[in-house]
């Protein structure tokens, strides 16, 4: 009887998955890095904002990458062809893009001097110098592929807007202004001043210089002093190869917390690390290479990824996290015109 | 903190002056009075809002709570003396007043229907007549009883079907009050404070309806004796015992036993007394064990049994004990908890070459939440007009929730054994200890004056972190990411002198001054009531007043289900949280009893603290992970009608109440917004009605405007940032959200019916069986949206978003049977 009463009880009402739409004034969403590192790009992208019931890439084109001639190889497969019952065909791939991307944007970079710089659109790249759009992690040395349907950007290909000429390159402690023109969307106007480049000079363990970082014991890095400005501490072990290193396979030890330090404190032109104790034993010592990276940032840069948003809502019931729509450095629309000035400083770690 | 008071050159005045006011009329102390108390024949309860008055003369009180009343200033003579109530036989007596001369009564009232007109005053009528502060209403026992409940009685629940106050859910029982959240509402069992009076996230309350006399509730505009809150008051008196006999009630429902038992304390040199005990336990856990329901199988072939890992459980015990006719002591105590508990164990033994191998792997979850409090009350008739009670209580409460994880493996090889483990514990925890002392003196200076006055000492410690360890065979490794710890400490002084300027005007004037010893400022809380009778079943009534608050809770204020409350004291660094309250009304009592209230109200909040939701800049050097102790500071106000029509007696009794508020709240990032919780309209309807002597129905019905929410309103990339040895950034597609909660869930709908058949007997023992039928129409009432997005499979090209509703209560049907014994 309980338990008739209890099912009674658990009938519910009908309930049907709705679609959610949305009327919404779009504006545009920039993200603009004026990088200072060597060899890095400065870039300009640019996006629009979308409404909830529209799809999120569009078809572009059509490209074609290979043609497999199965009768030359005698039919036999390899890993990418599939021979079966063909005597040859085409490998073509169906390329989509972010349906946000506006490609007809009008953007030019002005620094303090007047000189203006007209940032192209150049499509599909998948890499500007060592940026890219990363949808993997790297666990031990695993490489697993995100899941695009909870990371969606798998499909995305980098389209920026460049410097074709060659001629633009920024500088530290100089301003630079943005501005963005695209049909149909408000102007954006943006600006910024470039952060000066902090060195890193020495690291420290015990007391003693050094050249290698023992686990689970803090140190220190010493960097120049600045008059203003502020920059971001981080670390990374380099792996390697897990296939092939062997010492690669379960490494911990090294990481740390990034952290935000001031380059204007004259006080603290040292900084320790306290590094995340490592609790497993390592049969032999194992030795990496460990990358200590000190990063100068704008202002702009500093207020969107290091204050962020304050955003006083939550739902656990969202399938996605919320934003009321940033906007850093910017007038007319969201997003970021922001730059960065690094300093690495490579030096081995051990564990015994 | 005494010496601080005492520093103050105001508590000196008020000092210096209380003390010349008592001793100019201390003569009146003990002038020619008839005082006593009224009580129930059977049971020995006292009887509040009695009628009590000399025939022939103006000369008439109402008891007190505790059942107390006294004439005063009774010319010398030969009266009568009625005490009237109704559902009790009337009482007279003959008595002769002499030259001070005090008359001391203990008078008996029998159980007896009696129509409502043979009887013109009821107690709806006292308590219309002779209270001042608004927005006032008391609940007897009968009238929780009676309303639609959830499984089971709740007073909780009873109360949010009172115009002015609100709920956020199905899901809960806290109050929302005339846009106070429930962390602005001093609840208390017998005046000690309970800190998170919930079962089951707030499905339940913690209260033992059986258990209950009666409560009082203050919407707002509550009187100096109160302090500490500035939402409500709400004050559960737990019954004092049958006097007479022993005597027991059970009842058993689709989730809980309840039991009560009841009895006198054998007199013993001239003192005499009662006692109460009730429990009730959940029995799912226990059934569902008992079921052995397989969930899987062991490598050994026996099976995994499904358990359900909860329970909660609270006892209540009362006594009282009469020492003489002017003194008597109380004790109280409650304990409560709920406990979620899981455990899990697997051993695994293989063995190589030259080695055996024992794997031992343990996990565990063990989270108990509750409270305990104990109180002991002094009460002391100085003389008739002349009371003191001094009441000393502890009230502690605490969550504790512990996650294990421990490993172990041990190899023994022929010469040796070698043992290597990994134990992990996780641990957050809120603890509070409440430790208070209070003294209120009640007197009756004259039939113009009664003055009330006391003071309250009040120490809080709260205790609230986190903790993990971790150990292994060479290694300890002990940390806190957060350790809030503060002490508290309130000390109040309060007097509130009720004036009646004629038989048509009264006021009541009082303050409340409050050192709280993290800030070095005394807060002053002055309450105004006036109430002017403009005939005899007609008043206006305009209440006034500040409230401060020291102590907040550090929940998320979006969260979509609170299981527990995260209890903290108002930091040093912030000024304490204050609300004024503005109350004006108008009252009118039909000579059939028909209460009719419409009320009007606006009040405004301070230095409320919203708890930071998340912590961005984490990356910031000195900025900790968790947020818990980081708050935006808030301010909002709230107005509204309110109108309420309440029967309390006859075949048909119950109430119908509409409520217009609004609430915003103003912080920073969020700008004036609603809070979650805001209805502007609300209808509550309560109707029980005896079909015979024997068979009860009951039916509730609330309608309101939907609860506000935060709409998405589209997509946007926003980015993340790496910058370890190689530099990249990377887009995270982000909902853009509309402004805070300024779209609302459809319309709430609810329909409750229940019936209760009366005097079945069962071997002999009385029983009651009652049914209840929840959401009768099975309307859907909106909790909140899940959403899921729309995805091409082949290209992983999003193509739109879809919601669904997650509702609160279906059809419930749930039936239980009460005996008494």
């Amino acid at each position: 009887m309980v338990f008739l009463l209890l099912m009674i009880s658990c009938i519910g009402v009908n309930r049907q998955w709705e679609e959610v739409d949305s009327d919404y004034d779009h504006v545009l969403n920039v993200f603009g890095i004026l990088n200072l590192d060597p060899g890095y790009s400065s870039f300009i992208g640019l996006y629009r904002t979308t409404n909830l019931n529209e799809v999120s890439q569009k078809f572009s084109r059509v490209d074609t990458l290979y043609y497999c001639d199965c009768e030359s190889d005698g039919g036999k497969e390899d890993d990418n062809c599939w021979c079966e019952d063909e005597n040859g065909y085409w490998v073509v791939d169906s390329i989509y893009e972010p349906a946000a991307i506006i490609k007809d944007a009008s953007i030019h970079i002005t620094d303090d001097l007047g000189q203006s710089f007209e940032f192209n659109f150049m499509e599909n790249l998948t890499r500007i110098d060592s940026l890219n759009i990363d949808t993997t992690l790297n666990i031990d040395g695993y490489v697993i592929e995100l899941d695009t349907t909870i990371f969606d950007t798998n499909n995305i290909r980098l389209n920026f807007y460049v410097d074709t000429t060659g001629y633009f390159k920024p500088e530290p402690g100089r301003e630079y202004g943005l501005s963005i023109t695209a049909p149909g969307y408000n102007s954006i106007s943006g600006n910024l001043k470039t952060p000066l480049r902090t060195k890193i000079n020495s690291v420290y363990q015990r007391g003693d210089l050094i050249d290698t970082v023992l686990v689970n014991e803090p140190f220190e890095i010493s960097y120049d002093y600045q008059e203003i400005g502020r920059a971001l501490v981080s670390g990374q072990v380099l792996l390697g190869d897990w296939w092939t290193d062997s010492t690669s396979s379960g490494w911990c030890g090294g990481e740390f917390d990034p952290f935000m330090v001031d380059l204007d404190d004259g006080d603290l032109y040292k900084q320790t690390i306290d590094p995340w104790i490592c609790l497993e034993q390592s049969e032999q010592d194992k030795v990496k290479d460990y990358v200590l990276r000190l990063t100068s940032m704008d202002n702009n840069y500093y207020d969107y990824f290091v204050v962020g948003e304050s955003g006083e809502y939550s739902n656990a019931l969202l399938n996605y996290p919320t934003t009321k729509g940033r906007s850093v450095g910017l007038e007319g629309g969201f997003g970021l015109f922001g730059s960065i000035a690094s300093d690495w400083k490579t030096v081995k770690i051990i564990r015994r | 903190m005494i010496a601080h008071f005492l520093k103050n050159s105001f508590f000196r005045q008020i000092i210096f002056y209380g003390v010349l006011i008592i001793i100019s009329t201390y003569n009146n102390l003990f002038s020619q009075s008839v005082n006593g108390f009224v009580r129930e024949s059977s049971s020995g309860e006292p009887i509040s809002y009695a009628n009590v008055f000399l025939s022939n003369t103006v000369l008439g009180a109402a008891t007190s709570r505790d059942g107390y009343f006294v004439l005063s200033d009774i010319p010398p003579g030969k009266y009568v003396i009625n005490v009237t109530m109704i559902g009790y036989s009337i009482f007279k007596e003959d008595i002769e007043i002499n030259d001070s001369t005090s008359i001391r009564l203990d008078i008996r009232l029998k159980e007896e229907v009696i129509e409502a007109s043979e009887v013109v005053v009821t107690a709806e009528r006292q308590k219309f007549e002779r209270a001042i502060e608004s927005s006032q209403i008391s609940l007897d026992l009968r009238e929780i009883n009676s309303a639609p409940a959830f499984i089971e009685p709740d007073v909780f629940r009873t109360l949010q079907m009172l115009p002015g106050v609100q709920s956020s859910s199905d899901f809960s029982s806290a109050l929302y009050v005339r846009g106070s959240t429930p962390d602005q509402n001093l609840i208390m069992l017998d005046g000690i404070a309970i800190y998170n009076p919930y079962h089951l996230g707030g499905i339940f309350s913690t209260f033992n309806t059986d258990a209950i006399k009666e409560a009082d509730f203050h919407a707002g505009g509550f009187p100096a004796r109160y302090g500490g809150r500035m939402g409500a008051i709400l004050n559960i008196i737990n019954r004092e015992g049958n006097v007479n006999e022993i005597k027991g009630a059970a009842n058993i429902s689709l989730i809980s036993s309840k039991i009560l038992l009841e009895g006198p304390i054998p007199k013993y040199k001239g003192m005499k007394g009662s006692w109460m005990i009730s429990g009730r336990r959940t029995y799912f856990d226990r059934i569902i064990k008992a079921l052995k329901i397989p969930l899987s199988k062991n490598e050994d072939g026996s099976n995994n049994y499904f358990e359900f890992p909860y329970y909660f459980y609270d006892y209540q015990i009362k006594a009282n004990l009469d020492i003489n006719a002017n003194h008597r002591l109380t004790y109280s105590r409650f304990y409560g908890d709920d406990v979620l508990y899981y455990d899990f164990d697997e051993t695994d033994n293989y063995s190589d070459s030259n080695v055996n191998v024992n794997q031992d792997f343990q996990f565990g979850i063990d989270w108990p939440w509750g409270n305990k409090t104990n109180g002991l009350t002094w009460r002391w008739i100085i003389s008739p007009e002349l009371i003191s009670k001094t009441f000393i209580s502890n009230s502690y409460y605490r969550f504790n929730f512990n996650l294990g994880f421990d490993q172990k493996n041990t190899y023994t090889y022929s010469d040796s054994v070698i043992a290597v483990f990994q134990n992990i514990d996780y641990n957050v925890f809120d603890k509070i200890n409440d430790n208070t002392i209070e003294t209120e003196i009640t007197w009756k200076a004259d039939d113009r004056h009664e003055i009330t006055g006391g003071f309250q000492f009040k120490d809080v410690s709260y205790d609230l972190g986190i903790g993990i360890g971790i150990e292994t065979q060479d290694t300890v490794f002990n940390f806190s990411p957060l350790g809030l710890k503060n002490k508290t400490r309130e000390t109040s002084l309060y007097a509130q002198d009720k004036i009646s300027y004629s038989d048509k005007l009264k006021l009541q004037l009082g303050f409340r001054a409050t050192d709280y010893n993290l800030h070095n400022k005394i807060y002053i809380d002055p309450r105004i009531g006036i109430k002017y009778h403009y005939n005899s079943d007609l008043a206006l009534k305009l209440n006034w007043g500040i409230y401060h608050q020291f102590l907040t809770t550090a929940n998320n204020q979006d969260e979509n289900l609170r299981l527990v409350e995260l209890w903290m004291g108002i930091p040093a660094d912030k000024d304490a949280s204050v609300s004024q309250h503005f109350i004006s009304g108008i009252e009118y009592m039909s000579p059939k009893n028909i209460f009719y209230r419409l009320e009007l109200y606006s009040k405004s909040f301070d230095n409320l603290l919203t708890v930071k939701q998340d912590n961005p800049n984490t990356i910031e050097e000195g900025s900790s992970d968790s947020t818990i102790n980081e708050f935006w500071d808030t301010k909002g106000n709230s107005w509204g009608v309110e109108f309420l029509l309440k029967k309390s007696s006859g075949k048909l009794n119950g109430w119908l109440g509409y409520t217009y508020a609004e609430a915003n709240y103003f912080n920073e990032p969020s700008g004036w917004h609603r809070p979650n919780f805001d209805r502007t309209h609300t209808i509550n309807i309560v109707a029980n009605y005896d079909l015979t002597s024997e068979i009860q129905t009951n039916f509730g019905l609330t309608m309101s405007s939907g609860n506000p929410y935060t709409k998405i309103m589209g997509r946007v990339y926003d980015w993340q940032q790496n910058l370890d040895s190689d530099t990249y950034w990377y887009p995270v597609d982000s909902y853009i959200i509309g402004e805070k909660n300024t779209e609302r869930y459809d319309d709430y709908f609810r329909i409750d019916i229940g019936m209760t058949r009366k005097k079945g007997n069962l071997f002999g023992v009385n029983y009651d069986t009652y049914w209840q039928i929840m959401n009768v129409t099975r309307h859907l009432n909106i909790l909140s949206y899940a959403y899921r997005t729309k995805i091409d499979p082949w290209t992983g090209n999003r193509t739109g978003v879809e919601r669904r509703a997650i509702p609160m209560f279906p059809l419930i049907v749930t039936f239980g049977i009460k005996f008494d014994f």
